[in-house]
């Protein structure tokens, strides 16, 4: 593993840092990014540009308030939780400018619409399109063979994502199905009351 | 069960609301439950397909012509200083790249371009862009890596810095290996690449 002056130089320099998903290691990345936005600003008076590319996203999604360490490593390094535990003093949170969610299955994408936010935004009246994370650009899908294409209409049932994605059980499928019902239902209560 | 589950989801007053207009929740035996749950469950198969069937039509622009000859050749809206940069970074992809891409670049490098501009244009006006968010998928083997390469290239031209989780120590070394020795080879990004 890199430094932190070398992986502080990549940052600098438009470069790139590729690191594992530990705890350690997202804690400390998030320290560098802080490190290089404050030089990167004091040199050129502009902020600090970054993105973040998670690979086999939805491993990094583990329990629904991000309770873990790990998840909480992860979210210091998107910016949303402050660095040190310090009381009474607001720290600066860099956000990168985007998050690129890789992953072989869609899980990443239901998983999204299941964290609270996401659902709120849902189930006060946005429509599926309107919620930023879904628009439809910024969704990409990669296909070798046209024969062997996946859509989400080739989903499995919800028990089977239950066997693919080890952290999600029975209910929890359900729960992410009832939810894309519960948007239905919202749109037309009268089919949603019916069942 | 599924009231339960829309409670779950959506808090007692929400839920309440969805009722409201509906059935009274009446108890049910435990084996009728089953019976119910189970064609509750299919119902809920059919419904998932048709809610996100939009979501497959929409995936089509960003997946390549040639692997989706049913998709209209329809041209994405972009500015004039995004489709400059755009093809500034196309014209330097190497042929190592672009034959690993199976799907569509111009569209994923414009989007990365967009998100450039976008975060550019709220600096500017002393305001905090919103993170945006993209989901890259693809069955396994079929390339996906190509869209980390993509990000460090258009990085380095756009200014910005990247950073990839990947999982584990020994995978983030062999995706350290492969993007240098298969895609970046040649670039001047691998030269500010580090694991």
């Amino acid at each position: 593993m890199s430094s932190r002056l070398v992986q502080e130089h990549a940052m600098l320099n438009y470069g790139g840092v590729v690191i594992a998903d530990s705890m350690h290691q997202m804690s400390r990345m998030a320290e560098v990014v802080n490190q290089a936005e404050l030089r990167f600003f004091d040199k050129l008076l502009k902020p600090f540009r970054h993105v973040i590319l998670v690979d086999e996203a939805d491993e990094l999604i583990r329990t629904e308030n991000g309770d873990l360490r790990k998840e909480r490593a992860y979210q210091q390094l998107l910016g949303s939780e402050p660095l040190y535990k310090l009381a009474d003093i607001k720290q600066y949170l860099v956000k990168p400018m985007a998050r690129v969610q890789i992953s072989a299955t869609l899980l990443p994408v239901f998983l999204r619409i299941a964290q609270r936010d996401v659902r709120d935004q849902l189930v006060e009246g946005a429509e599926m399109q309107e919620v930023p994370s879904f628009k439809a650009k910024n969704i990409f899908i990669t296909v070798a063979d046209p024969t062997k294409y996946n859509s989400v209409q080739d989903l499995k049932p919800p028990s089977e994502w239950a066997a693919v994605a080890n952290h999600l059980d029975k209910v929890e499928c359900w729960w992410l199905y009832c939810l894309l019902l519960v948007v239905d239902a919202r749109q037309s209560p009268t089919t949603c009351a019916g069942h | 069960m599924r009231k339960r589950l829309q409670h779950l989801l959506l808090g007692n007053s929400a839920a309440h609301d969805l009722d409201a207009g509906g059935e009274t929740g009446e108890e049910t035996t435990e084996e009728e439950g089953e019976e119910e749950e189970a064609e509750t469950m299919n119902d809920i198969g059919a419904r998932l397909s048709t809610e996100l069937s939009f979501h497959a039509e929409e995936f089509g622009p960003a997946v390549s012509q040639e692997c989706r000859p049913d998709v209209d050749d329809e041209p994405i809206a972009m500015s004039e200083m995004a489709h400059q940069k755009t093809e500034e970074i196309l014209g330097l992809l190497t042929e190592a790249i672009t034959s690993r891409c199976h799907f569509d670049v111009r569209h994923f490098v414009g989007r990365l371009v967009e998100v450039v501009l976008a975060f550019d244009a709220a600096s500017t006006q002393q305001q905090t862009a919103e993170m945006e968010e993209l989901f890259c998928g693809g069955q396994t083997q079929v390339g996906k890596t190509a869209f980390k390469a993509l990000t460090l290239i258009a990085g380095r031209i756009l200014g910005f810095s990247t950073i990839i989780i990947t999982t584990s120590v020994k995978g983030r070394d062999d995706l350290w290996f492969k993007l240098r020795q298969d895609y970046l080879a040649g670039t001047e990004a691998s030269e500010y690449f580090f694991n």
